[in-house]
């Protein structure tokens, strides 16, 4: 039996623990065909259960915070070739890479989890409003207007003020050197609430060139360093707050799911992990 | 290289931070604040009188032992001497008075590549990522400013180096290492106004590219025109004569802020005293250097008349196109004293296998 560590990556709100409790209930609940199954139920799993329950009311699944951090673990079995793996997943909470990335710090444990020859599920939300946005994006100068600076307004530069694909491609060339190993890692760029984008035709892959261009450039001129795939995905269905909710929880709780990329089927939330498997 | 973070001390005495876990600074969160982990003097008496208390011991034990991250912050020469032991880089280094745009024409540079590839090539890192978000901090909507500005450089930041890993579009397989150069121009005044200061400024001799600024703002105005144009004839002069710049050297002039000149009341005679000023500079100091050329940028245009880093786009191109100066090489001029060495004059050169 294979075991293999995979790594999460992302910013708070990027959908990390909402995909872990959709993936843990497709693998549990075989209501719909996925590239693997649930192999057996070994181990302590009352963080899956407890982050699934809210998923399966249609409820936004409860943010981890730092002090709720875990490590999930499961066994699974791949239907094409019956090979089995156990899958370990830690769920970070985002705060926690913010915290790396403002403190410039992580831990030995962090490190270790990118020892092996798992690959990277890396975290970006459709659901979010632009960052680093400049002055001249909003609002150019009117030829001979007088613009009087109010210097209360004015803020000094924090950590906290970085948009999120300069923060994720942080994240990522902290990986090419020490004190982590060096090598060829695959990186399944996971774009949750993949329901808001207006386009449904648009690819995945354009939708990161189009919106995250650093991280795009960062990704496809690394060959030697990443390996990369995306990937559109609605692990709810819907907004679960809005007025789809009544129609969302009717449904089979699978069917909800929504994936979309290379090599997928629509509802199969393994595709991306069963790509990043396939680099052992 | 693990190294464990040992307390939640403070180096400044004012803050409270191990009880309150509030940075006296403001810092969110604590841990950001250059102070955090420091040891006041009170703590440092508290080590050298060997008088650490057994819970203190039991505290640190359970912190977990953290790895230190690059900073992401612009590069000191030393560190950039670290990097040349890893991979080759391309030096451009970057001169002009104050406020004349020097830090402005690498934010520009970077942001551009937030919004897509430039100049055909794709951005595959930078080791001062954080640095160039601080530098472009006062352009953007989170400064709570109204007119973009550049975070200024002072004479006390010393030299620094932004660093941009590219990739031709054509070829992901290869790389450019860019590293260009960041220094007060108040520097750059002093080496004009004393040649003693010109062998200081180590980032002009071995740079491939020598990018001296002329502040579009200052030709405008018909009283600061002469002063702008002769800083930059001046400078040239100066790490001419002062042995910074040679044969094998490429100097671009670059006049900055033209999105202000094609305003100007006067343009036609700006534009004659510019071109006058391009001939005298090339009949000067053309012959002693291994390449002079002539460019325009409009880096952040306030009215977005001109596209964001109007100009920049040719300047990186060359940048990234550079091959070095064919020198011609006169062959040492030995004196053959001993008939051994006279031996070498008879031996019939072409017979040699």
């Amino acid at each position: 039996m294979t075991s293999l560590q995979h790594s999460i990556i992302g910013l708070p709100g990027s959908g990390k623990t909402t995909f872990l409790a959709a993936l843990w209930h497709l693998l549990d609940a075989g209501e719909v065909s996925s590239k693997f199954v649930l192999d057996k139920l070994v181990g302590d799993h009352t963080h899956l259960n407890m982050i699934v329950d809210a998923w399966r009311r249609c409820e936004e699944v409860p943010r981890t915070s730092m002090a709720a951090e875990a490590k999930v673990s499961i066994h699974v079995r791949e239907v094409a070739t019956g090979r089995t793996a156990v899958l370990h997943f830690p769920d970070l909470s985002g705060e926690s890479f913010e915290r790396q990335l403002s403190t410039r710090l992580c831990t030995t444990e962090y490190v270790e989890g990118f020892e092996g020859s798992g690959g990277i599920l890396l975290f970006v939300t459709a659901d979010r409003s632009s960052d680093g946005m400049s002055i001249l994006d909003v609002s150019p100068l009117v030829s001979g207007e007088v613009v009087v600076e109010q210097v209360e307004e004015h803020r000094e530069w924090t950590p906290e003020m970085v948009s999120t694909q300069v923060n994720l491609v942080e994240l990522l060339q902290f990986l090419q050197h020490f004190p982590f190993r060096c090598g060829v890692r695959r990186v399944a760029v996971v774009i949750s609430a993949w329901d808001v984008v207006e386009t449904p035709s648009l690819e995945p892959t354009h939708w990161l060139e189009r919106e995250l261009p650093l991280l795009y450039q960062f990704l496809i001129s690394n060959p030697r360093s990443f390996e990369f795939r995306v990937y559109g995905v609605s692990a709810q269905g819907g907004d679960v707050k809005s007025d789809r909710k009544s129609e969302l929880v009717v449904k089979t709780p699978s069917t909800r799911i929504s994936c979309i990329g290379p090599e997928t089927d629509p509802h199969d939330l393994t595709s991306p992990i069963v790509w990043l498997m396939s680099s052992d | 290289m693990a190294e464990t973070v040992q307390s939640r001390n403070c180096g400044n005495p004012e803050c409270d931070v191990s009880n309150t876990g509030v940075c006296v600074e403001g810092n969110t969160p604590a841990e950001s604040c250059p102070f955090f982990g420091q040891t006041t003097d009170d703590t440092l008496q508290e080590f050298e009188n060997d008088e650490l208390t057994e819970s203190s011991v039991v505290q640190q034990s359970l912190e977990p032992i953290r790895h230190s991250l690059p900073s992401g912050d612009a590069l000191t020469p030393t560190e950039v001497d670290q990097f040349l032991r890893w991979k080759p880089a391309r030096f451009v280094t970057i001169v002009g008075d104050f406020n004349s745009g020097k830090t402005t024409l690498i934010c520009a540079l970077y942001d551009r590549f937030l919004r897509g590839s430039f100049a055909g090539h794709l951005f595959g890192g930078s080791r001062t990522l954080f640095g160039l978000e601080k530098k472009s901090h006062h352009s953007r909507i989170e400064s709570g400013r109204a007119v973009p500005d550049t975070l200024r450089t002072s004479l006390s930041d010393g030299l620094k180096f932004f660093h941009f890993s590219l990739a031709p579009c054509d070829d992901l397989q290869s790389r450019i290492e860019l590293m260009l150069s960041d220094r007060a121009g108040e520097q750059y005044l002093k080496a004009r106004n004393n040649s003693d200061v010109v062998s200081e400024l180590i980032e002009l001799k071995n740079a491939q590219y020598v990018v001296l600024l002329m502040d579009g703002a200052r030709i405008t105005d018909p009283i600061q025109r002469a002063g702008a144009m002769q800083s930059v004839r001046q400078t040239l002069r100066a790490f001419l004569d002062g042995g910074a710049l040679s044969e094998a050297s490429r100097v671009q002039v670059v006049i900055t802020k033209i999105d202000l000149i094609e305003n100007t009341s006067d343009k036609q005679t700006l534009d004659a005293q510019l071109d006058q000023f391009r001939a005298r500079l090339e009949k000067d100091f053309a012959g002693r250097l291994g390449e002079l050329s002539f460019w325009e940028v409009a880096a952040r245009d306030p009215e977005g008349n001109y596209s964001a880093a109007y100009g920049v786009e040719h300047l990186l191109a060359s940048w990234c196109a550079f091959t070095a100066v064919g020198m011609k090489r006169s062959p040492l001029q030995i004196a053959l004293n001993t008939e051994f060495d006279r031996l070498l004059l008879r031996t019939p050169m072409g017979d040699l296998p």
